[in-house]
């Protein structure tokens, strides 16, 4: 068996203190130990972004992140999006209303990558951000206009 | 023109999809994310040969590791019917004795986590001895080419050949189905052309690259009985395969379908599923199969083919005759391709109307992915031939290459060929509303720009069986359940309206029921575009049977003709009243139903509607170093009523954009034997940045689709002509003609190379 790291960290504000081995990956960790299973393993290689979730408010693929670099982090998954503000976030109302998802496996990796978009004061090409992520569906056409306003607030420096 | 009535309230509106908020909130569960108690995990042990002979398997040390609590070779299936395949079985659950490609399942193991599983499948041991690979269609069909499988494997009953046509199981070594297809005197017709263009195109294998990967959950009770969760498009044809492979009365087989993360065809037909399944027997417990996108990418992919194209048209331009030899790469199984060729074989007039076709279509084993269905099944293929070839022909005759489509299109109400449904569309409408739209307005020609048009049509929602039922609750709201699966093509969402509509409720009063193969009705499968057209009439019909039982009930107790009630926002109403459904079955007092059930079914033979799309594209190329950009794309697709508009052109944009890496970039490539890009990291699909500066779809509703209230599908129109429109924008910008896809800038270079030496 591999060994074990004890791990402390927080997770949608909770924090939690558990030994967890060293080769377990921080998307195995979201999902399998804490049933945290909005976010979702797609290509489990880093190359599609449907596993993102923010550390520290920072986009991070979580299927290429060992659980124990978390070590001390703040972590934040789609779960804690919706609970933190006890409301629906507006990144997921615009998504929402545009009729973006389709089989909306990418979603949560997207409203992921998009909120950590908003939170980044002065975030370098805002515009390039969304080729982070791979959606299959939709052609993008549909989450480029939702997601617009925040693009362009954010070129422009705000 | 629309026939849309100004009476409707559900049809037409653009409503946000009915699962959107869990799927945005990360709430929505897929196969992926169920946990049933108890569950092991597997693995599965893949071929690193392209064909050899298993000569022994030793699991010893795999058995004997900590947490190891089954184990699954070959050696399992003697007591089972183990092959799959549409038409032909010729699919082993495991290798039996042999594998045929890089990546064959050979064994699978279940232990108690997956980590235990992947150094369990390390440690079995396979002594293997090659017998020589045929990795391309050419080293197959060469003489004394090793052979895949020794003559005709087993006697299948295939269907009747559809018509102008017949077909033939395993003619000639590695050839495991031909398909010909015949209209008109062929002969004859060539001896009156004025132009006779002749040309070989080709298309790349690749991949579906759905984002949740195949994954099946098996569960036995006892013996005779088992469930599997699974995220298969086709959960009742899987539960037929399943009962047979397994000796197991059909009745003793439940499959749960939920949420399914992508399809495009490559969670068609039966997959990985047996494996997970023969696991749980051996195990005795649920075991838990999850593939990697890798392991996906092995599984299936769409077809590589090569096709040889000879067109010729009268001086006037008008399109004779057409004769096509297709060679389609069918990889190591059957999988979809006998259906796959016979698509391609009789599509072959596209858009127009030809005095005579005459098509050969060879599904080809290598030793490679098996290739299966995949989104247009067959369809972009012939358009990718068919449409480069219809610029060509246009230029030889000194035609615009739009007035040379428009004056040979087959017309609204005319059949395409001889013994066809006629086109349900008016497809000038379409290549006027791409051409209106695209390129500079009058302005003089960049120099190094292009523009280039293609027209598809496919045969759509052919020999499907969808049923459904509609219950209306005591409450006023209704449950509604239909097979078709929810793979992002938005079948909640449009069944829902479909039946709100009828029942006149409101869209949050609809309940759409998960799939369970032992309580929904029956569907043939979620393909061929035909969820709404021919489902969503079984729902249409259902809801309007189990209306008409309430108000049927309810002008019983209440003492009324029916024609003075209706039902409305979940009440009955009679002039100034309103009755809640519960206040009427009180009112029935013993006699009452309880509530109101509806159930119907459609089932449609041949193509039941016809899905055209159109693309306009401006390029813009690099004389020197082949380089293109695309400017802008310009799609329309005609869906007879859009039931929901938002959701037609959404699937059609994503559609565009999946054909737009067929035609840039999307390739599996092999080195030798083994592949060298079948996993995600190194197989490019379209990212955002590569979607045009410039990109429209336009939706066209000409209300003549035989769907409820005049719908057609539309699921697999928007990608078919993207890599002509493409081709042909290139070869408007320099005169250079790319026909192998993808389009790379290697080729484009190649071919203005060809033009300057030629």
């Amino acid at each position: 068996m591999s060994d074990l790291f004890p791990l402390t960290l927080t997770v949608n504000g909770q924090q939690h203190q558990i030994d967890v081995p060293v080769t377990l990956m921080l998307s195995d960790f979201l999902r399998d130990t804490l049933a945290l299973r909005g976010t979702k393993v797609a290509c489990d290689q880093g190359a599609c972004g449907a596993c993102t979730v923010l550390i520290d408010d920072l986009p991070t693929t979580s299927c290429l992140t060992f659980a124990f670099a978390a070590e001390g982090c703040n972590v934040t998954t789609i779960e804690g999006l919706t609970a933190a503000d006890a409301a629906w976030d507006a990144v997921q109302q615009a998504l929402h209303e545009a009729g973006a998802p389709q089989c909306g496996f990418c979603m949560p990796g997207l409203v992921m990558l998009t909120k950590a978009l908003t939170l980044q004061s002065d975030p370098p090409g805002a515009a390039g951000w969304l080729t982070a992520n791979i959606c299959r569906c939709t052609g993008y056409e549909v989450i480029r206009r939702a997601l617009a306003p925040w693009i362009t607030r954010k070129e422009a420096g705000q | 023109m629309s026939t849309r009535s100004n009476r409707l309230n559900q049809v037409g509106r653009s409503i946000p999809g009915v699962d959107s908020r869990l799927k945005l909130s990360g709430a929505a569960s897929y196969t992926t994310d169920i946990q049933i108690e108890g569950m092991l995990h597997a693995k599965i042990l893949r071929s690193t040969h392209a064909h050899a002979l298993i000569n022994a398997i030793d699991v010893s040390a795999a058995a004997s590791m900590d947490g190891v609590i089954a184990i699954a070779t070959g050696h399992d299936l003697t007591t089972l019917d183990p092959y799959y395949g549409t038409f032909i079985r010729d699919q082993p659950v495991l290798a039996i004795g042999k594998v045929r490609y890089v990546g064959e399942p050979v064994a699978a193991v279940a232990a108690i986590d997956e980590a235990t599983a992947c150094r369990a499948v390390e440690a079995i041991r396979i002594a293997y001895s090659d017998i020589g690979s045929v990795m391309t269609m050419a080293e197959a069909l060469a003489p004394d080419a090793p052979s895949l499988f020794d003559g005709v494997l087993h006697e299948h009953e295939l269907p009747p050949p559809p018509i102008n046509s017949r077909y033939q199981q395993e003619p000639a070594p590695n050839i495991l189905f031909a398909y010909d297809y015949s209209v008109g005197d062929a002969e004859a017709w060539w001896s009156r052309c004025d132009r006779i263009v002749e040309q070989t195109f080709s298309l790349a294998r690749i991949s579906h690259f759905g984002l949740e990967p195949h994954i099946a959950i098996a569960r036995t009770h006892g013996e005779q009985a088992v469930e599997v969760w699974c995220n298969n498009q086709d959960p009742f044809l899987l539960q037929r395969d399943i009962a047979r492979i397994f000796r197991l009365p059909l009745g003793s087989v439940q499959l749960h379908g939920g949420f399914i993360g992508g399809g495009f065809g490559g969670k068609s037909y039966c997959k990985i599923e047996p494996i997970a399944v023969l696991l749980a027997r051996k195990a005795g417990r649920p075991v838990r199969l999850a593939l990697t996108m890798a392991e996906s990418m092995l599984t299936v992919c769409e077809h590589g083919a090569e096709i040889h194209l000879r067109s010729g048209v009268s001086g006037s331009g008008e399109t004779l005759v057409r004769e096509a030899s297709v060679l389609l790469d069918g990889g190591a199984y059957a999988d979809a391709s006998p259906s796959v060729a016979m698509r391609i074989g009789s599509r072959f007039n596209g858009a127009y109307r030809w005095k005579a076709l005459r098509t050969v279509v060879k599904a080809v084993r290598t030793t490679t992915i098996p290739a299966g269905s995949f989104r247009g099944f067959g369809s972009a293929h012939v358009t990718w031939a068919s449409e480069s070839q219809m610029d060509v022909l246009a230029r030889e005759i000194g035609m615009d290459p739009c007035e040379f489509r428009r004056c040979n299109f087959t017309p609204l109400g005319v059949a395409g060929a001889p013994d066809e449904t006629p086109i349900d569309c008016d497809l000038s409408e379409g290549l006027n509303a791409v051409t209106q739209r695209v390129g500079g307005k009058g302005d003089a020609r960049i120099p190094g720009r292009g523009i280039g048009f293609a027209v598809a049509v496919k045969s759509a929602a052919g020999g499907h069986s969808g049923h459904a039922r509609v219950r209306i609750l005591p409450c006023g709201a209704a449950r509604i359940a239909t097979g078709v699966s929810e793979i992002g093509q938005s079948t909640r969402t449009v069944m829902t309206q479909v039946a709100a509509e009828v029942l006149g409720l409101m869209p949050e009063q609809v309940e759409v029921e998960d799939i369970d193969t032992l309580t929904t009705p029956f569907d043939s499968g979620t393909h061929a575009s035909s969820g709404v057209a021919v489902s969503g009439i079984a729902m249409r019909d259902a809801a309007e049977i189990a209306r008409d039982a309430l108000l049927g009930f309810a002008a019983g107790v209440l003492g009324c003709p029916q024609r003075d009630l209706e039902f409305r926002d979940g009440k009955v109403i009679q002039a100034a009243t309103a009755f809640t459904v519960a206040d009427l079955l009180a009112l029935g007092g013993e006699a009452s139903p309880g509530e109101f059930t509806g159930a119907s079914s459609k089932q449609t033979s041949g193509p039941f509607f016809w899905m055209p799309s159109w693309t306009a594209a401006e390029v813009e190329v690099d004389r020197e170093t082949g380089v293109f950009k695309v400017l802008q794309l310009v799609n329309a697709v005609e869906v007879g009523t859009a039931i929901n508009p938002q959701r037609c052109i959404s699937q059609s944009e994503g559609a565009a954009v999946q054909g737009l890496g067929q035609a840039l970039f999307e390739e599996i490539s092999y080195a030798d034997d083994m592949p060298l890009n079948a996993e995600p990291l190194k197989y490019r699909v379209s990212r955002s940045s590569d979607v045009p500066p410039s990109f429209e779809t336009v939706l066209l509703e000409q209300g003549h689709g035989p769907g409820p209230f005049g719908a057609k599908g539309v699921g697999e129109a928007g990608n078919l002509t993207i890599p002509a429109a493409i081709a042909n924008a290139i070869h408007d910008a320099v005169g250079a003609r790319v026909t192998d896809l993808p389009i790379t800038p290697e080729r484009v270079l190649q071919a203005i190379k060809a033009v300057s030496i030629g």
